[in-house]
């Protein structure tokens, strides 16, 4: 009886009254606000990046590669899941060499394990086999104490069920960017009144442009499988005194100190499982890096976890080599191999246009082994 | 999770719909459930010991009211909880200081062979408990608090990241009115904004700019160390105010009017008007169980004063475990005592009454004094604090090349000057000062409403409109302009 009354009687407080829910409201409007500022039209008059393309641009690939293994007289698919380091090949060239084989580029700017994985567990379910996977090994990854963070995959890359459902390998304040990048664009964007003004300069001549690069991007990714240059990126090669400056730079805001994660290795081992499980071939890359750059990785001691120094080289290579052992996963090394030699660099990290080719020859040649 | 993070938004958005949607009379029970969870985002094993810490207490307690001795037990209570907050904050500490004082070297590697995790906001319950356990000495109640109460007067969330230190006769009227409240809820959605503001825009930013100068203290020019004891000011007002603010909003958002911390500090026109608006819940908390039974100033003037620096250098050691934080309470013990002789001893008038520009001098002169301490507080050890003072002094080029010229050292100069021209003796200085300008009359703003709050009254008769405006480009500000990072400083403690 008691009850019964109870649930007759009783209307919740924030229901009766509405002025509990004004805090809402005001989340409300600035959500919306938001998405009104921030459409892609408003967005190119304050982005700075392009980077969002790349990823943007995967789902339309994936779509492409789903149709593409269907068809019957097909050539065989490589799909490669790499980083920036890896978005420059040319798909021509690739076709007309090896005549077999065409690319499928899954790589992004700041690409990371768990990108891999958060396509593969798709690829499972939708059940796409392509012919060969070639998984990127780089050892930026694996610093928790990088001065600079890449969190491109997290705010890009990734589904928030993803990041969820893997939320125990994600730090608190990861997750918490993750929600409030994908809740506000603004904070993602972070648009500058300064760069608004110059883009509107000279009869919009600015924004022109720049709308004009992003839409030859979105065309190239098309065209290019995934592979494309990015505009504004440097396509050329950098003179060595300023390698050996850039290297120093880049060395201290991702390597210095260096605390050892494996974050990295979790989604790896679940990306070999799926591999395995779907019976793909596969095998993982660290992608050559400048001479300088290297031989810092080799030789500068780095403050580690503990008190004690160590070379990065040290602390990551045994590791890496070991977890791949373990998952019976060559790693192809391009950084110690001695048959290969192209060392044009756009910056200390990644590899000039001009060494595209011999990077591609260098795939196909291990390729060749399975 | 901080207040000002997206985990906490959706924390407390789920928290605050139950909690409105469920029946009143379950509405602690759910707040005590919530503490909890709260508490176990920070560390899931020292949650029950928390919760173990709180039942103990509250045995205490009831043992204060029951017994006719009430002493041991307060004693007990009051020992229990020093020992807990010295064991988990202090152990490193005072290892150091035997190791400083001994150089036996069991003290340093005990050290680094024992890891103590330091628990979310044992700084601010244990002085919490202690208070309730004197207050019930002192005023017996006629009914005693249930546990479940005491539970949720310690596990308010609202407070459990960095106080205000509550007493029992703040926190309890509460709890017979939790009904929805118009104004309460725009009170508490103006104080978020407020604490958002303060924190995300002023007091994030102002801090890229000085920590660069604590980081290396022996680099930069006198000016530059005098202007990071004015930035460090603005920061540690705007985030510490700014997360008071956060507190008192979110209790408020659950019908709950807790204490307020900050009436503009910085509009004081002498040290002890200062401790009476700055961080008032722990000025009073050292008042009342520090410095009353010590006799106060009811005792000698030499005894007096040595109550006064007692009081203030434990409240700077509560602060936090490293010889700054003791000898800036020890400043601030020394200059209150001097205030107090010169004052009532020499009758000299320091605090004006009714000058204007002479009450604005004299604020500014609190501040200064406020900021050189702040270079102390901020300090990241003893000897960086040392270097910092002496450069204070010593870090101006004239200083050094005066210092050069003299005796047979003339040659450096020189050589100095061949080499890098000359500004080779030129010092680091301070960069994007042009930032303190305006973050500074931000502060000033948020004074001047925190001392005359009624010139906001006129505004209210539009809350219903204006506050989700306000609400709604407030976080659009803060999307666009905050940078990512920045803890509370007062989290640590």
């Amino acid at each position: 009886m008691e009850e019964s009354s109870f649930t007759t009687n009783f209307k919740m407080d924030i229901i009766k009254n509405k002025f509990l829910l004004a805090p809402f409201l005001a989340l409300l409007l600035a959500f919306v606000l938001d998405k009104v500022l921030l459409s892609e039209n408003i967005q190119t008059y304050f982005s700075k990046t392009m980077s969002e393309i790349n990823y943007s641009q995967k789902e339309e690939l994936y779509k492409d590669l789903q149709s593409y293994l269907k068809q019957e007289d097909r050539r065989k698919v490589l799909v490669y899941f790499g980083t920036s380091r890896a978005l420059l090949f040319e798909n021509d060239y690739i076709e007309s060499e090896y005549k077999d084989w065409t690319l499928f580029n899954f790589s992004v700017p700041g690409g990371t394990p768990d990108y891999t994985l958060y396509w593969l567990e798709r690829f499972q379910e939708d059940n796409i086999r392509p012919d060969f996977v070639l998984v990127d090994q780089s050892v930026e990854a694996y610093n928790s104490a990088a001065v600079i963070s890449l969190d491109d995959v997290l705010t890009n890359g990734l589904s928030v069920s993803f990041v969820l459902r893997h939320a125990n390998k994600y730090s608190t304040s990861e997750i918490s960017t993750l929600l409030a990048k994908r809740m506000f664009k603004t904070y993602h964007y972070r648009p500058k009144m300064a760069t608004v003004l110059a883009r509107v300069k000279d009869d919009f001549a600015i924004l022109k442009s720049y709308r004009e690069l992003r839409a030859g991007l979105k065309k190239s990714l098309k065209e290019g499988k995934g592979s494309a240059m990015t505009p504004g990126s440097s396509a050329g090669v950098m003179p060595e005194e300023m390698l050996k400056k850039s290297s120093w730079g880049d060395f201290h805001s991702y390597m210095v100190p260096f605390h050892f994660k494996d974050q990295p290795m979790y989604f790896l081992n679940l990306s070999y499982q799926i591999l395995d499980q779907m019976e793909i071939p596969h095998a993982a890359i660290w992608v050559r890096l400048s001479r300088p750059y290297y031989s810092l990785i080799q030789n500068e001691m780095v403050q580690t976890r503990g008190k004690e120094k160590s070379t990065v080289y040290n602390l990551w290579y045994p590791a890496v080599m070991k977890f791949q052992n373990e998952h019976k996963v060559d790693l192809w090394n391009m950084n110690d191999d001695p048959k290969y030699n192209c060392n044009f660099f756009s910056d200390s990290g990644h590899m000039s246009p001009a060494c595209y080719r011999d990077y591609t020859d260098y795939i196909f040649r291990e390729l060749k082994k399975y | 999770m901080l207040f000002n993070s997206i985990s906490f938004l959706f924390f407390f958005s789920f928290v605050y719909i139950v909690y409105w949607s469920i029946p009143e009379k379950n509405r602690k029970a759910f707040l005590l459930l919530a503490g909890i969870v709260f508490y176990s985002f920070f560390s899931l094993s020292l949650s029950f010991h928390f919760l173990i810490t709180v039942g103990i207490n509250y045995g205490l307690y009831r043992l204060i009211i029951n017994l006719k001795d009430k002493k041991w037990p307060l004693r007990t209570s009051v020992i229990l909880n020093i020992l807990n907050l010295g064991f988990f904050k202090y152990f490193y500490f005072f290892n150091r200081v035997l190791a400083d004082a001994t150089g036996y070297p069991f003290f340093e590697d005990i050290t680094s062979r024992i890891q103590i995790a330091l628990p979310m906001a044992i700084s601010f319950y244990s002085f919490q408990m202690i208070a309730a356990a004197v207050d019930t000495k002192r005023n017996p109640p006629a009914i005693p608090v249930s546990i479940f109460d005491f539970y949720l007067f310690v596990v308010f969330f609202p407070v459990l990241i960095a106080g205000p230190i509550m007493r029992m006769g703040e926190f309890f009227p509460n709890l017979s009115n939790l009904k929805p409240d118009k104004d309460k809820l725009y009170r508490a959605s103006y104080l978020m904004m407020s604490g958002l503001i303060k924190k995300v825009l002023v007091a994030d930013p102002i801090s890229t700019t000085i920590q660069p100068i604590f980081a290396e203290p022996g680099i930069y020019d006198s000016y530059s160390l005098f202007m990071a004891g004015i930035c460090y000011s603005i920061q540690v007002y705007c985030d510490f105010s700014g997360l008071t603010d956060m507190a008192r909003s979110v209790a408020l958002f659950l019908g709950f009017d807790i204490p307020e911390n900050f009436k503009a500090p910085f509009f004081s026109t002498s040290g002890s008007e200062l401790w009476k608006r700055w961080h008032i819940t722990l000025s009073f908390w050292l008042r009342d169980y520090i410095y009353f039974p010590l006799g106060g100033s009811r005792v000698s003037e030499w005894h007096g004063y040595f109550n006064l620096i007692i009081t203030m250098t434990l409240g700077g050691f509560w602060h936090g475990a490293d010889y700054t934080f003791v000898v800036w309470g020890f400043y601030w013990g020394v200059i209150l005592s001097a205030e107090r002789m010169l004052e009532d001893k020499y009758k000299i008038p320091l605090t004006p009454k009714k000058s204007f520009p002479l009450k604005v001098f004299k604020a500014g002169i609190v501040f200064v004094l406020f900021s050189i301490s702040g270079l102390m507080f901020r300090s990241n050890d003893a000897s960086s604090m040392v270097l910092l003072f002496h450069g204070l002094i010593t870090n101006s080029s004239d200083f050094i090349l005066e210092s050069l010229s003299l005796g047979s050292s003339q040659w450096v100069i020189h050589a100095g000057a061949l080499v890098g021209g000359d500004d080779f003796f030129f010092m680091e200085k301070i960069s994007n000062l042009e930032r303190v300008s305006y973050m500074f009359t931000v502060m000033v703003l948020f004074h001047w409403v925190q001392y005359s709050p009624e010139i906001l009254d006129k505004f209210r008769k539009h809350d219903s409109w204006l506050m989700p405006v306000l609400g709604a480009v407030t976080i659009l500000m803060l999307a666009m302009l905050s940078q990512d990072g920045g803890e509370f400083i007062y989290y640590k403690f």
